[in-house]
């Protein structure tokens, strides 16, 4: 049986793709119309990775980020210049001068001659009363500087020789004699001397039954010229000390005080701050005080607080230990060191320290020497003698902080071609290992600061807070993204920005309910900046 | 810009004028060219000659991507509009470009019903351009639509071509009155060679961060290339010669008739390979990973150094590249057919046919219903519609004439291709004359 003839099934399936081919369009390229192409790149732009240690390495030259090795908990210190008393300021050699005419008869014991040709040797003996310049009592002083002037005349009508010896004062051992001729030539006769005193030794008490003594023998001896010796003839001596200065000086230097303006430390951390309310578990404030003069000193902290000078407020710290003995060494190069410390213990408020997000800790101090009255022992001031006040403020980052404004302004420009860009998002990826949270905005602004752009639509956390253990330290880092989109309309502004303006709030984590948390060296954030353009690229189909 | 595009959609049809795998002349059993697909398929002549020049050649251009119509669309008032999307949409993961050339030089066969003996001498070239569809999706969507977040996979770009001479001898047995069985052995001798055995490439983009990865690896054997590309050295003659590149190849297959109503055939072919190793070279980037997260912020704040110089740097410094010598082998594409008939009578037949070929560790389908027309002893014919490169819209057709000694033969795989190269996928075509002497028999089951 024939099913089917093969000779007509096979042309009618040959007939099949003509049929096709003249139902379907042509193509015709005249008609081939524009297009659009809209490429969509994503690309990373930049990374960062901060720990503790890069704190570390970004610390200014004063401020130094600690670790402690037993917990990691990292703890801001912020040292002030140190600043001193200085020996010259408690001990001051002032100039000094000294008057006095010897009658030749009267002092000397010359008698009376009509004529007298022969020769004849007086002395007389002075004890010179040196006045200090608060009442110092000094026993002795190695001199590091200083001149000794000396003026005589005389009205004798004779040659004379004066030899000037002073008893107590040293020079290399021996006693300071100094010979001054005064030939006669008609008339007063006078002349001076001046002599260096460095390294001379000048022991004040008289061979130890006095104070601020300087005794001085002098003897003149006559070569009589055949001139008459009346009796009234009188011997003029002036003594000056000038410019004293001493290497080392003992005696007793009295109860004196000396105050000092103080310094301030500069607390970086908040130096683009805005507001805030900031409270630590334990900040500590140390003075270490060290002393090499031979004399005990009370040390009154006259000032210590810290103070925002945004707005002016300052912040007294109350209730520290004040004031404070610090100890005298007993040798002369030695120092003594003590460190006064305040912290939660001993001063009531110092957890408050920085809460109002202050600019700088102030802090003054007085010195007072010998609180207790003079000792057995002498003082003894040395010219390297000081009394060293070297401040360091220590803030473990351990506490709260809540409503935390920074802003920050960076120069901008952006010149690139975008006519072909549709949109661009810049994505913010944080992934944060610290207990803080931050809230940012970004503005651009003018040349003029107006501000022509905010670029973070509706405010958001740019980064969130890691979760923390029962210690505050943080267990689970947080990821956030933030996604700045700027559409075609909008991209222009970009053009015109000269300034970027950062605001950001900053908390740490639930702040607000006074959870502590801690900066421990394991904490880290991660930051990548990545950008998305979309390109509008017209795509024309004219030849 | 036109001009551009029309030269593109040229390109695309003519790409997309894709001939397939030789499965219409699979269904033409007395062809001595059919028995080149299954050696148990023996010419309905007791000798059978094909001359240089004249016993044909086959050639066959596909691509299993798109089509033109997937990237330019018709509007209803006759506007073409180039549709990228459509292309992309139109896509595999991998997608192949082939080019198939095979001329017989010689072919010689005799036997009768039960034996036949043949030989062939026969050039044959395949070429394969792979490309992955990320690639095309990268280039027109960027980095930051579809595959943000994913791992753009370039893996399998690259290019495959083989040049060789097979010496084939095969022998057609019928084992029982139902059953024949055919074997064929062939001796290739290599001529040109380019082989990417390895290409592994991918860019993933991070969802979140944006960062890229890269990641790869690749290796690239060639034999007869760095010749050719010297002009200085390169002697065409040469590639007539031996070049010491030897290889070997195998063909098996077999036809049983079931029943009177029913038949079966199957043969896998090609199976083999060359060693190459005349003028080798092989060029390989050793595996390398390297992601960049963007510039170090203090970099950033303070060079002005350009993003991608920066990432191409430290992907040139990152990636090791070599170049050496040395001996390589490569596999030839081995293939598979399985077909059934149904004889609606003698001289019509219903048939199903699968043909697989098997490059690079995937095989590549095709599904084939036919309708078979043996008019008398003298002419065959057989039309089929076939779902190959993905797609349906394949028509082929294909038939014998004897004239005396001289048979013709005309096979396409897909006869819509020239009235529809907007939708086609490939074009091919094969015909020529063979000389058949002798006592006409019946071909095999199909």
């Amino acid at each position: 049986m024939r099913i089917v003839s093969p000779k007509l099934a096979l042309a009618a399936l040959l007939a099949l793709p003509f049929l096709f081919g003249g139902c379907l369009k042509k193509y015709d390229p005249d008609k081939l119309t524009d297009g659009v192409w809209n490429p969509n790149l994503a690309v990373p732009i930049a990374y960062s990775r901060f720990d503790v240690y890069d704190i570390l390495d970004r610390a200014e030259e004063n401020d130094l980020v600690v670790i402690d090795p037993q917990t990691g908990l990292l703890a801001l210190r912020y040292e002030g210049q140190a600043f001193s008393f200085s020996a010259s300021e408690v001990l001051d050699l002032p100039d000094f001068a000294y008057s006095k005419s010897f009658s030749g008869g009267l002092d000397f014991g010359f008698p009376v001659f009509p004529t007298f040709n022969g020769q004849m040797t007086e002395s007389v003996s002075e004890s010179i009363d040196y006045e200090t310049e608060n009442g110092e009592s000094l026993y002795d002083i190695l001199l590091a500087g200083g001149q000794l002037n000396i003026d005589v005349s005389t009205d004798l009508q004779h040659d004379i020789v004066l030899q000037i010896e002073f008893p107590y004062i040293t020079v290399n051992g021996a006693p300071l004699v100094i010979d001054v001729n005064l030939p006669y030539t008609g008339g007063t006769s006078s002349s001076s001397t001046q002599t260096n005193l460095t390294n001379a030794f000048i022991d004040f008490t008289d061979g130890g039954t006095t104070t601020n003594a300087i005794a001085v023998n002098i003897t003149a001896t006559l070569d009589g010229t055949g001139n008459p010796i009346v009796g009234n003839e009188n011997i003029d001596f002036d003594l000056s000390l000038n410019g004293l200065s001493f290497a080392l000086a003992r005696g007793y230097v009295g109860q004196q005080t000396v105050a000092l303006d103080g310094d301030s430390i500069l607390i970086a951390i908040f130096q683009n701050s805005i507001d805030g309310y900031f409270q630590l578990v334990n900040p500590r404030l140390e003075l270490r005080v060290m002393n090499s003069f031979g004399f005990p000193v009370e040390l009154d902290i006259t000032q210590l607080r810290t103070v925002n000078t945004d707005d002016g407020s300052e912040f007294p710290l109350t209730g520290y230990p004040n004031p404070t003995l610090i100890g005298a060494p007993n040798v002369v190069g030695d120092s003594v060191v003590s460190i006064l410390e305040f912290n939660s213990q001993n001063t009531a408020n110092i957890a408050n320290i920085i809460t109002p997000v202050p600019k700088y800790l102030h802090f003054a101090v007085a010195g007072s020497s010998n609180p207790n009255g003079e000792a057995d022992a002498p003082n003894f001031i040395s010219a390297n003698s000081q009394l060293r006040v070297d401040a360091t403020l220590e803030m473990p980052l351990e506490g709260f902080a809540y409503g935390f404004v920074i802003r920050d302004t960076v120069e901008f420009t952006f010149d690139e071609n975008i006519e072909e860009v549709d949109w661009v998002m810049i994505r913010l990826y944080a992934k944060n290992g610290f207990p803080v949270d931050l809230s940012g905005q970004l503005y651009l602004a003018d040349a003029n600061y107006n501000l022509i752009d905010t670029l973070i639509t509706s405010e958001q956390q740019v980064l969130l807070a890691g979760l923390t253990n029962s210690i505050g330290k943080v267990v689970n880092p947080t990821e956030q993204t933030t996604d700045i989109f700027i559409p075609r309309e909008r991209i222009d502004n970009l053009l015109d920005a000269a300034h970027l303006i950062f605001v950001a709030e900053s908390n740490t984590l639930n702040g607000t309910s006074g959870q502590v948390v801690g900066i421990y060296d394991t904490d880290f954030l991660e930051v990548r900046l990545g950008l998305q353009v979309q390109g509008r690229i017209n795509v024309s189909s004219g030849s | 810009m036109k001009r551009i595009t029309t030269l593109f959609a040229a390109l695309v049809a003519t790409v997309a004028a894709v001939g397939q795998n030789g499965y219409t002349q699979y269904r033409l059993p007395g062809l001595q060219q059919s028995s080149a697909l299954n050696p148990a398929f023996a010419p309905n002549a007791q000798v059978h000659i094909g001359l240089p020049g004249l016993t044909g050649t086959d050639v066959r251009l596909a691509h299993n991507g798109f089509v033109l119509s997937d990237v330019i669309t018709i509007r209803p008032d006759d506007s073409l509009v180039v549709n990228i999307d459509g292309m992309i949409n139109a896509l595999d993961d991998r997608n192949l470009i082939s080019f198939d050339l095979r001329t017989d030089l010689l072919t010689l066969g005799f036997g009768g019903e039960t034996f036949f003996l043949s030989a062939a001498i026969t050039e044959r070239a395949h070429f394969r351009f792979g490309y992955p569809r990320d690639l095309m999706v990268l280039a027109w969507e960027g980095n930051g639509q579809s595959l943000l977040g994913e791992r753009a996979s370039l893996d399998d770009f690259g290019l495959d071509f083989t040049a060789y001479r097979e010496y084939a001898f095969g022998a057609s047995v019928a084992v029982s009155p139902r059953l024949k069985i055919g074997v064929r052995g062939k001796y290739l001798q290599g001529r040109l060679n380019a082989f990417t055995r390895t290409s592994r490439f991918g860019l993933h983009t991070d969802a979140q961060t944006f960062a890229l990865s890269f990641d790869g690896e690749g290796e690239i054997n060639t034999s007869g290339i760095q010749e050719l590309a010297d002009s200085t050295e390169f002697d065409p003659a040469n590639l007539w010669r031996s070049r010491g590149n030897n290889g070997w190849g195998l063909d098996l297959g077999a036809d049983w008739r079931f029943s009177e109503k029913m038949s079966f055939s199957a043969s896998v072919i090609d199976i083999g390979s060359i060693l190459w190793k005349h003028n080798t070279r092989t060029y390989s980037a050793e595996r390398f990973t390297y992601e960049f997260i963007g510039l170090n912020v203090n970099d950033a704040l303070t060079d002005s150094t350009d993003i991608f110089e920066t990432l191409l740097d430290s992907l040139e410094n990152l990636v090791e590249t070599g170049e050496f010598t040395g001996n390589y082998r490569t596999p030839l594409n081995p293939r598979i057919f399985l077909s059934a008939s149904y004889h609606l009578s003698e001289r019509i037949s219903l048939g199903a046919l699968f043909h697989g070929e098997l490059y690079r560790g995937t095989m590549i389908p095709t599904a084939v219903a036919s309708f078979d027309v043996k008019i008398n002893r003298w002419f065959g014919s057989t039309v089929n519609w076939a779902y190959t490169n993905r797609r349906f819209n394949n028509l082929g057709v294909g038939f014998y004439l004897h004239g005396g000694p001289v048979q013709f033969y005309m096979v396409t795989d897909n006869l819509l291709a020239p009235f529809l190269p907007q939708h086609a996928t490939g074009i091919q075509a094969n015909f020529g004359l063979n000389l058949a002497i002798g006592r006409r028999f019946d071909t095999p089951s199909n």
